[in-house]
């Protein structure tokens, strides 16, 4: 079955063909989960309603555009339905960007693992706009209408994310080589 | 020196395709959820197909009981016992005398009504306000006014009649009083119908036997003269079956295509097509009449300059037979890619109307704006390329739909019964589509056609 053929019987709901599409993307789409939410049991759920979700606007989805890419479109916006839902409202605000933040770089220092347990102890909110704008390709402003935040407070979150994750590697280097 | 490299490229470049596999009982859950999700879907569909059908089954069988009952009316009247004509007006008379002391205490005479023949003649807004007094010697011209007769005759049968002949004058005129010849006159002035029913008027001879007998045979005059009444009433209550059709012209309020969304920007031309059917009406009062019936519609609409490749991926054709078009004939034509062809889509639909008519204006030209639902049932529906190839039909049409109705209705009286009738109107269709085509459909008609009325 082709990619349409496949589309198009899981637009009239048969159940073969909806098992072979989650088969095809369950796991990109679980390690979107994975980079969106703060465990594991959550990023199941996550996936859980995304592919409910997917199944459900199938008639929605047109040809123009990358189906994978829609289906990662759906994914990120459950996350972040997630992440209203569960909303903790005090975070650090607002603070001064004054530098980028570099790494020294060493390639393959860290595994995957490491890299994502990093990324899933973020704050909620860093986590998304860290996700959001350096691995998925969000403007800020696009961040800021999807989180209900202002542009200023993505950029803040953004930096204050990258700096959490600046000092969580430094630390684990100097766990390892120090 | 060690190079610096900014922390989201790292996370990046290591995590962007970032894959793992679920836990396997994720795909159960998801399973569950659409199952669930199915069963709450199903009745809210089975619904909706069969709510046209409720709608027009409900409504004929609503008017067939109305006609039966109208029929009925007057038998059941007299099937009122007197006890209950007792309680009411005892009732009724109770309140009145609370509100106005005055009133009518001299008129309610109990015992007159059990014991003979009676006449009471009730006016809605003061109570019970004359017993036309038979045995009165002075005959003199009496005008009464009321709302609701009642007789009693003197098998105790109780005619009641009201409401249908509302703000009736009633005169009792005695031509002379030595003749003692009777003369009852039932003027009817319907005002609210602006529609006057001419004097009747009844004439008795009687021998002079007794005012009992005289008493009688005038009840019975009067019940005559208001049956005339009331069949003249009813007679306004007419049936009226229309046959007619019209040139339908198909479009989009949203422009698009129904086709596919690829479409939307080629040039589309509407082609007239024809709807014709039947109807049945009959009116609720004066001035609103509900309306059923049963049309067939053919629509129709070309889109053109359409290019092979934009048709190609467009799911509702999937059940065409595009594909082979496209190998067989199309290639005959010249490259696929260059290729531009014209796309009918022509659909066939019944439909069943469920509208209200109001009366604007009811002289000889009688003026109606006309509102309501209609539902349809998709009869066939193909698309056919440049006016010759069939090439089957698309698959995003549903089998029920609806439309909203909105016209006007211009009826010219050719004679009593037969009128001409001419309705432009617009039909704006939804739940049309099983995808979401960006196509808003409706389509104009002006109907015409002749109306009989029984």
């Amino acid at each position: 079955m082709n990619q349409l053929d496949l589309i198009y019987q899981c637009k009239n709901n048969n159940r073969n063909a909806q098992g072979e599409l989650y088969q095809l993307y369950k796991d990109i789409l679980f390690g979107l989960c994975l980079k969106y939410c703060k465990n594991t049991k959550d990023a199941e759920d996550v996936l859980q309603d995304s592919f409910v979700k997917i199944f459900q606007n199938m008639h929605k989805f047109n040809a123009k555009g990358s189906f994978e890419g829609w289906l990662k479109r759906i994914t990120i916006n459950t996350a972040i339905d997630k992440y209203h839902q569960t909303k903790v409202k005090h975070l650090p605000i607002i603070e001064e960007i004054t530098e980028d933040v570099f790494l020294e770089e060493s390639t393959n220092e860290f595994s995957l693992d490491y890299l994502l347990e990093c990324i899933q102890e973020l704050p909620n909110r860093y986590r998304l706009v860290f996700n959001l704008y350096e691995l998925d390709n969000y403007s800020h402003k696009e961040i800021a209408d999807l989180l209900k935040i202002s542009v200023g407070t993505s950029k803040s979150n953004l930096h204050r994310a990258k700096k959490i994750l600046q000092e969580k590697l430094s630390q684990n280097k100097i766990k390892n080589y120090g | 020196m060690a190079k610096h490299k900014d922390i989201g490229k790292t996370f990046k470049e290591e995590l962007s395709d970032f894959r793992k596999s679920p836990n396997a009982k994720v795909w159960d859950k998801i399973v569950a959820d659409l199952d669930k999700k199915d069963e709450k879907k199903k009745p809210l569909v089975l619904w909706w197909k069969l709510g046209g059908i409720a709608v027009a089954i409900l409504m004929l069988v609503g008017i067939g009981y109305k006609m039966i009952t109208n029929k009925s009316m007057l038998n059941n009247q007299k099937i009122i016992t007197k006890s209950k004509l007792l309680d009411s007006i005892e009732n009724e008379s109770n309140i009145i005398t609370k509100v106005n002391n005055t009133h009518l205490i001299d008129t309610l005479q109990i015992d007159e009504i059990t014991n003979s023949e009676n006449i009471f003649v009730k006016n809605n807004n003061k109570g019970i306000k004359n017993k036309i007094n038979k045995r009165s010697k002075n005959h003199q011209k009496k005008k009464v006014q009321f709302d609701e007769l009642i007789v009693v005759n003197k098998n105790n049968d109780v005619i009641k009649l009201n409401k249908e002949i509302t703000n009736n004058k009633v005169a009792f005129n005695n031509k002379s009083e030595n003749k003692i010849d009777k003369k009852i006159i039932i003027n009817n002035n319907i005002s609210e119908q602006k529609t006057s029913i001419k004097t009747e008027v009844i004439e008795i001879v009687k021998n002079q036997e007794g005012k009992k007998e005289e008493t009688k045979n005038e009840l019975i005059a009067i019940e005559d003269a208001l049956d005339i009444v009331n069949e003249k009433t009813k007679s306004k209550k007419e049936w009226e079956v229309s046959v007619k059709g019209a040139p339908i012209l198909y479009s989009s309020l949203s422009g698009g295509s129904s086709i596919t969304n690829e479409l939307k920007n080629n040039t589309k031309t509407n082609d007239v097509t024809l709807s014709y059917g039947l109807s049945v009406s009959y009116p609720i009062n004066k001035k609103i009449k509900i309306r059923t019936g049963f049309n067939a519609i053919n629509l129709a609409y070309k889109t053109e300059q359409v290019s092979a490749v934009s048709i190609l991926n467009a799911q509702s054709l999937t059940n065409t037979s595009l594909e082979s078009f496209f190998v067989n004939d199309i290639t005959e034509l010249g490259n696929p890619l260059e290729n531009r062809i014209d796309l009918t889509q022509e659909i066939n639909y019944y439909e069943i109307p469920l509208e209200l008519k109001y009366a604007i204006l009811d002289k000889k030209l009688n003026i109606e704006t006309i509102f309501g639902l209609s539902t349809l049932f998709l009869n066939n529906n193909s698309v056919i390329v440049n006016n010759e190839t069939d090439l089957g039909s698309v698959n995003n049409l549903k089998e029920v739909s609806f439309t909203g109705n909105f016209g006007f209705g211009f009826n010219y009286k050719l004679t009593k019964k037969i009128q001409f009738n001419l309705e432009p109107s617009i039909k704006i269709q939804f739940n049309t589509y099983k995808d979401n085509v960006d196509y808003k459909p409706y389509f104009l008609g002006v109907y015409s056609g002749f109306s009989y009325k029984f």
